[in-house]
């Protein structure tokens, strides 16, 4: 639940951006134009209604969960103008129980919503590359693909940020190594899955016979952009199996920088499909080099500036643990919970119940 | 009672060999009633795809073990050796799938023509350099063949393992995880790279990077529901008291998301070739929309597997209800084994010639026809809007059969029309699947005698005796 | 609740969930009736020992649901093929497969905003609702049981009060509202 909690907080920023390029013409409102419309042929189009539905969705699920901690937060603080404000936030949260029925019901479906909506929305932005005919974008895996990256990349930035928030905020109780042992599994099991559609891209591209698909793909990974792919393997496919040894996926260290290399390929991967399939595409004449120019870092550098705003601004004002989830766990699952269970069992099961998790030593 | 082991009695014995002997005589029944010109592709298709289908069911067997055994899974621990004892199959099945392609590429059966055509005539075409690697008999024929050996060494080395007494003890847990590992290792690899092999190289000029991921799926589907029905079973025989409708409950979740995650799938492969609308991959699509039947088979199987359970797996009722989900899990093995025969059936029945002349030009022709369809359509209907691939107006057909007639006779260089001699889920078939089923009991039920269902000293056990799905 | 809403309380509060739902079932085994039940995280088996009825937000999110799949496909195919068919791509004018992604995002765009908005009408949640907070430990880490005092007699709600601490209340307490209370 914990770790739920930090990756809503860890993502919510990522939601805020999905609205940079928001202008009212991409929906289709009426207009004096006569009939015009949006093309809803537009993969391009469909991306806008993805992005602002998870968006304000993921808002919903977020702001809905975060309610009933406001109201916590409200009958702690002191100040008349702090309780007011935290009062409108937590919208008169009171806590009975008619309302935590309702609330189960709303997260469990909105839950169940959001599921099918981080796949979706993903699987739109691939569907931006692969309705094309661009060869190395035009590939059928490419939407369960995205979405393993996505789960991928999101978990390597949710450690990254988790990592410093725990150690700033002094949450080792509630953020344990086990949580973290845990999310680098999922990073191994991600990161091979999307070695595996590396490899079924290359396999099929060398299969296919397409000779223009083989062209890219020759590209791609002997290319002029070598150094990118090559980045982008080892960050991406190879440094997470390194979580196949407990040691490393128990430390600390090793996680952190682990998470800033899954960053950073999972950045290069972007950049190899987008960039050594358009730098040689079928034109000769226009073949060429991409270097970024002072507008491309600007705005890189911005997003990860507003990204990190956003974050900070989060983590500063509001709970960056799910406050009402984590006590309704308290009993049954806490360390102490747990030690007091036992001992009234008299520890059988071979002390495993003690333990927490079955294989820890 | 946790300590009880499973009687296989006689007269189930008899009932499976009657099943078998149905699939024999079924097998016989699509030898006799097969076109001359078709060599046998009817009987060497219901192998293939049975072969294929139910070596999935029982891969995926030893996945939920694996699956579930990383993910600290509790819930299943009572029904763990239903999974085990369902993999029993895959020591045979890969080898079944051996032997039909050893008989394809002895010329046996014509399923693998187009391969051995590019064999016979490929070289010095860039466009074959890499098919004549890859598709080098024995290159072929030694990846399925390690495939087999594979999936056979870990269906015994899980059926030891997790067969034996003394789940609990600490260094049996922590092998068991590696284990586990491994074999989802494996999988991954195996479970693509034989979707290439076998299936996706029935038509070698198509090629789909999702295709064995969606396969996957699909039997994937097909193994919650052969589980459910199992348990059903064998809670009748009066077997497995602890497992309650909880249990059920949560295969029918699996059932449901599983048949989301397919459709999800089938949607994207499907609309991003159509959107793409190139050749290379279009073919295969047109093929199967151009024969009525597949395009049936193809549409029936979409609602079958995806809307069917969207309306009925989603209500927590029919999920706790035996009778419900029992008949819902029965559907879906009937909808992904017609998912297996749309992709196994077409390509025998489909004229081999056209496709061997100058596949580029043939090829093309058909995407044309798919375009041609959509601007026919739209100037026979003026602004009223039709779909190139759902139409099925009369004006439109009528339109592209001219369309296709043109084409038809540039690309296939005086031929005569393709033969109408493609297999249709007749009785045949259905016979071909009872056998298989049989035989997929047969080994089911042998395995599962021979120990007790339930592991009784596994660490998860109590865990799993508690479940109580509240929700959804 | 009722349409006057009463002023004074007898609140009972407790420190552990199964002690609370416990007291919860012996109280209204005696047939004494609860007010409300406040608590600061959903309690499993709370609904049920209350005797509230299941919660029907899921039928309308369903609804809600239904409503955006039919609006998504009815209007994206009134545009193409009606009001401005556009040749685009040699796409037919009725594309389906490309209205399946719109499709599937109205649907859960409609189906999360109208649950969303009945949870909050339903739950009387508002920015700015000032709510009466029986006792500011409920949102921490105290069980709470109100119960309506305001026609009953100084003998019945010693009995109350007795009754709590006998199922293992850790405080028992008066709780009056003036009109006039804010936060």
């Amino acid at each position: 639940m914990t770790i739920f909690a930090v990756i809503c907080a860890g993502m919510f920023p990522i939601f805020h951006m999905g609205r940079v390029w928001d202008a009212p013409f991409i929906f289709p409102i009426p207009n004096t134009r006569g009939p015009l419309w949006v093309n809803f042929n537009s993969p391009l189009l469909w991306d806008v209604f993805a992005i602002s539905t998870y968006f304000s969705v993921s808002l919903l699920f977020w702001y809905s969960g975060l309610m009933p901690d406001f109201g916590t937060i409200r009958d702690r603080s002191k100040g008349k103008i702090r309780k007011y404000l935290y009062n409108l936030a937590s919208f008169g949260w009171q806590g009975s129980a008619k309302q935590w029925q309702r609330f189960e019901a709303l997260s469990l479906v909105l839950a169940g919503l959001s599921t099918p909506l981080v796949l979706s929305v993903h699987t739109i932005v691939s569907f931006d590359f692969a309705t094309s005919v661009i060869p190395g974008w035009h590939t059928t895996i490419f939407p369960p693909y995205f979405v393993a990256g996505a789960i991928f990349s999101g978990f390597a930035m949710v450690e990254t940020l988790m990592i410093i928030t725990r150690k700033l905020f002094k949450l080792e109780d509630y953020i344990t190594i086990n949580h973290i042992e845990s999310m680098n599994k999922i990073i191994v099991l991600t990161g091979s899955i999307v070695g595996i559609a590396y490899l079924t891209e290359l396999f099929i591209a060398w299969y296919s016979g397409a000779l223009y698909e083989q062209f890219a793909f020759y590209n791609r990974i002997l290319g002029k952009y070598l150094w990118a792919y090559a980045l982008m393997m080892s960050c991406n496919v190879l440094s997470p199996q390194l979580y196949w040894f407990k040691r490393f996926r128990r430390s600390i260290p090793v996680t952190f920088v682990l998470s800033i290399f899954v960053n950073i390929g999972m950045w290069f991967e972007r950049f190899v499909i987008i960039v050594t399939s358009l730098a040689d595409d079928y034109l000769v004449s226009s073949w060429a080099y991409f270097s970024p120019t002072w507008v491309d870092w600007g705005i890189y550098l911005g997003s990860i500036s507003v990204f990190l705003f956003l974050f900070l601004l989060f983590a500063r004002f509001f709970p960056t643990i799910a406050i009402a989830e984590v006590k309704a766990i308290f009993r049954t699952s806490s360390e102490v919970a747990k030690a007091e269970r036992a001992k009234a069992e008299g520890a059988t099961h071979g002390g495993f119940v003690l333990k927490g998790a079955l294989d820890k030593e | 009672m946790t300590n009880e082991k499973f009687e296989f009695t006689d007269s189930l014995k008899k009932n499976l060999y009657i099943m078998m002997g149905l699939g024999l005589l079924g097998l016989v029944w699509v030898f006799l009633g097969d076109h001359e010109s078709n060599h046998h592709g009817r009987l060497w298709s219901n192998l293939l795809a049975n072969s294929y289908y139910f070596t999935g069911i029982a891969l995926f067997g030893m996945f939920v073990v694996s699956a579930t055994q990383l993910a600290y899974g509790g819930w299943q621990t009572l029904m763990k050796r239903i999974f085990i004892s369902m993999s029993a199959f895959a020591r045979i099945g890969g080898f079944l799938l051996l032997l039909i392609l050893a008989a394809g590429i002895a010329d046996v059966h014509k399923l693998y023509e187009h391969v051995s055509h590019i064999m016979h005539t490929g070289h010095g075409d860039p466009k074959y350099s890499t098919k004549l690697v890859y598709f080098a008999s024995w290159f072929w024929i030694g990846r399925v063949f390690v495939y087999a050996l594979l999936w056979a060494t870990f269906s015994i080395v899980f059926d030891r393992f997790f067969g034996e007494a003394d789940q609990s003890s600490q260094a049996k847990y922590k092998k068991s995880k590696l284990l586990a590992a491994a074999f989802i290792v494996v999988f991954a690899v195996s479970e693509s790279a034989v979707s290439w092999d076998m299936i996706m190289s029935l038509d070698p000029h198509w090629f789909s990077t999702l295709f064995g991921w969606y396969n996957f799926a699909s039997y994937g589907c097909a193994a919650w529901a052969t589980s459910i029905l199992i348990i059903i079973y064998l809670k009748s025989k009066g077997y497995l008291n602890q497992v309650n409708e909880n249990h059920v409950h949560d295969l029918g979740k699996m059932l449901f998301g599983f048949s989301i995650f397919w459709t999800y799938l089938w949607f994207s492969q499907f609309m991003l070739q159509w959107y793409a609308n190139i050749p290379e991959d279009t073919n295969f699509w047109v093929k199967r929309f151009d024969e009525p039947y597949f395009k049936v088979t193809i549409f029936g199987a979409l609602i079958v597997n995806f809307l069917f359970p969207l309306f009925f797996l989603i209500k927590r009722s029919a999920k706790r209800n035996f009778k419900m989900i029992g008949f819902g899990a029965a559907l879906l093995i009937f909808g992904h084994y017609v998912d297996f025969f749309n992709y196994t059936f077409v390509e025998p029945n489909w004229n081999h010639e056209a496709m061997e002349h100058g596949h580029g030009a043939a090829v093309k022709s058909e995407n044309v026809v798919m375009l041609a369809e959509a601007h026919a359509t739209e100037a026979a209907h003026g602004a009223a809007a039709t779909d190139a691939v759902k139409h099925e107006g009369h004006e439109a057909s009528a339109a592209v059969e001219v369309k296709h007639g043109e084409h038809g006779v540039e690309s296939k260089h005086g031929h005569e029309a393709p033969v109408k001699n493609f297999a249709s889920i007749g009785i045949g078939e259905i016979l071909v699947f009872i056998g298989f089923a049989g035989l997929f009991l047969f080994m089911f039920f042998s395995n599962l005698s021979k120990r007790n269902i339930v592991p009784e000293d596994d660490p998860y056990l109590k865990e799993s005796e508690k479940l109580n799905v509240t929700w959804a | 609740m009722d349409s006057v809403a009463p002023n004074k309380f007898v609140v009972g509060l407790w420190d552990h969930e199964e002690v609370y739902l416990h007291a919860i079932e012996h109280l209204r085994h005696k047939g004494v009736k609860i007010y409300d039940s406040l608590t600061p995280f959903p309690v499993h088996g709370l609904d049920e020992a209350l005797g509230m009825k299941e919660t029907r937000l899921h039928t309308a999110g369903f609804f809600f649901g239904a409503t955006g799949t039919t609006l998504a496909l009815s209007f994206m195919t009134w545009v193409m093929t009606t009001n401005y068919p556009i040749d685009f791509g040699g796409k037919p004018n009725w594309p389906v497969p490309s209205f399946i992604p719109i499709t599937f995002e109205l649907t859960v765009l409609f189906a999360a905003w109208g649950m969303t908005l009945t949870y909050l009408v339903r739950n009387k949640l508002w920015p700015g609702r000032v709510p009466r907070i029986y006792d500011k430990r409920t949102t921490d880490d105290r069980f709470a049981l109100v119960f309506d005092a305001e026609s009953l007699t100084d003998a019945e709600i010693n009995s109350i009060k007795d009754a709590c601490k006998k199922e293992g209340a850790v405080d028992v307490k008066d709780k009056v509202f003036t009109e006039a209370e804010g936060l």
